[in-house]
């Protein structure tokens, strides 16, 4: 009894480090390292490892204070959600003022690093990027439509922009067809999350989809948005950035999303032994999806250096 | 409630945390110094504009 009094007067007053660093959302940072890490791979200019280093670790900041205040503003959410109540804040391990200083303070300092390590554009972007995760979507279109994560995944998107941006300083065509996959993939894999976790989002103001349209009409929407995601994702192919591996695995990967969820679409029986099991595999293919799209690129890009030259003429000549 | 057990946990906690802020401003610092290693390298770059024309300005 007191042993479990003390601990939570402790954790009410001393946070730890890995409680500031449950704030950052690491599984969302993972994602905006590895796509702005691609897209710096990827894009044409040479970039020095060092700079390509730093600019990392201030996106990745940047991420994680997106991550911080959005926590900080959703803590009445989180308190109620069975998925988020182990959160930081709901949890008792962190205060709010904390987190929102926490996040203050990365904001502010990702953005000049990544000014004075990169660009004034990529920094730019990456302001751009928080402000809208934290003022659009957080404070605004989370708690008024159900479509704020389509519109709130701008956000998740803009990473391989940004990572773009460090290295060329410039926004390409290719950069807005990776913001443009990142920014249709979100609804679909996002969606398939809140079938599964539905129950959650009824216990608050949240305006899911599935809780104002209900689930066939969010079964259908990720169906559209499958298709839809499908027209950015191939056509990267015909850019300086894709080629014929990337075209004929992005077809392959697109069909297979189409067709998981079509059978989604159709699926209206709940298995009570394995609940949500087509809702699962769906959720799951889409990470697979991106990692392995973003995977693909590498690899396009990779295969110039390593392919047999007559290989790459002949994939050049099939470009033209 | 135990105080000593209180102050010891307290203590814990923050050796901790201290430990892995010295290695964040650590490895910042290491950053901090390699890009600027790598943007010395490359010395046109650094020169500010003083209002007088240099050939370095100039591209080739």
């Amino acid at each position: 009894m007191i042993r479990s009094t003390n601990s939570i007067y402790i954790n009410s007053i001393e946070p730890s480090a890995f409680d500031y660093i449950e704030l950052l959302k690491i599984k969302v940072m993972r994602l905006a390292i590895f796509t702005a890490g691609v897209a710096m791979i990827i894009a044409p200019m040479p970039l020095n490892p060092f700079i390509a280093l730093g600019s990392i670790v201030c996106i990745a900041l940047g991420a994680g204070a997106s991550g911080a205040l959005n926590m900080w503003w959703d803590s009445d959410i989180d308190s109620v959600m069975k998925r988020t109540l182990t959160r930081p804040i709901p949890s008792g391990k962190i205060t709010s003022d904390q987190a929102l200083s926490f996040g203050i303070f990365l904001s502010v300092f990702s953005v000049i690093f990544l000014a004075l390590f990169a660009n004034f554009l990529s920094a730019l972007l990456l302001a751009v990027t928080i402000s809208f995760y934290i003022f659009i979507y957080t404070m605004f279109l989370k708690r008024t439509t159900p479509y704020n994560i389509v519109i709130g995944g701008a956000a998740g998107a803009f990473p391989p922009m940004i990572g773009w941006a460090v290295a060329t300083n410039t926004i390409g065509i290719e950069s807005i067809l990776l913001f443009l996959l990142i920014f249709l993939w979100t609804p679909p894999h996002f969606w398939s999350l809140c079938l599964i976790t539905k129950n959650d989002y009824s216990a608050t103001k949240v305006p899911m989809l599935t809780e104002t349209h209900g689930v066939e009409a969010t079964k259908l929407q990720i169906f559209i948005y499958s298709i839809i995601l499908s027209i950015p994702s191939i056509l990267i192919s015909f850019s300086s950035i894709g080629g014929l591996i990337y075209l004929i695995s992005s077809i392959f990967l697109n069909v297979i999303f189409i067709f998981n969820a079509y059978l989604l679409m159709i699926n209206s029986k709940n298995s009570k032994k394995y609940p949500f099991v087509v809702e699962k595999r769906l959720f799951l293919y889409s990470i697979f999806y991106l990692f392995v799209t973003f995977l693909l690129l590498l690899v396009e890009h990779f295969s110039k250096f390593f392919l047999p030259s007559y290989l790459v003429m002949i994939e050049d000549l099939l470009w033209i | 409630m135990d105080l000593n057990k209180v102050e010891n946990d307290l203590n814990i906690k923050r050796k901790s945390r201290n430990i892995w802020l010295a290695l964040s401003l650590g490895l910042f610092i290491v950053i901090v110094f390699l890009v600027t290693i790598a943007k010395l390298s490359d010395g046109n770059l650094i020169e500010g504009f003083d209002h007088t024309l240099r050939p370095s300005l100039l591209k080739e």
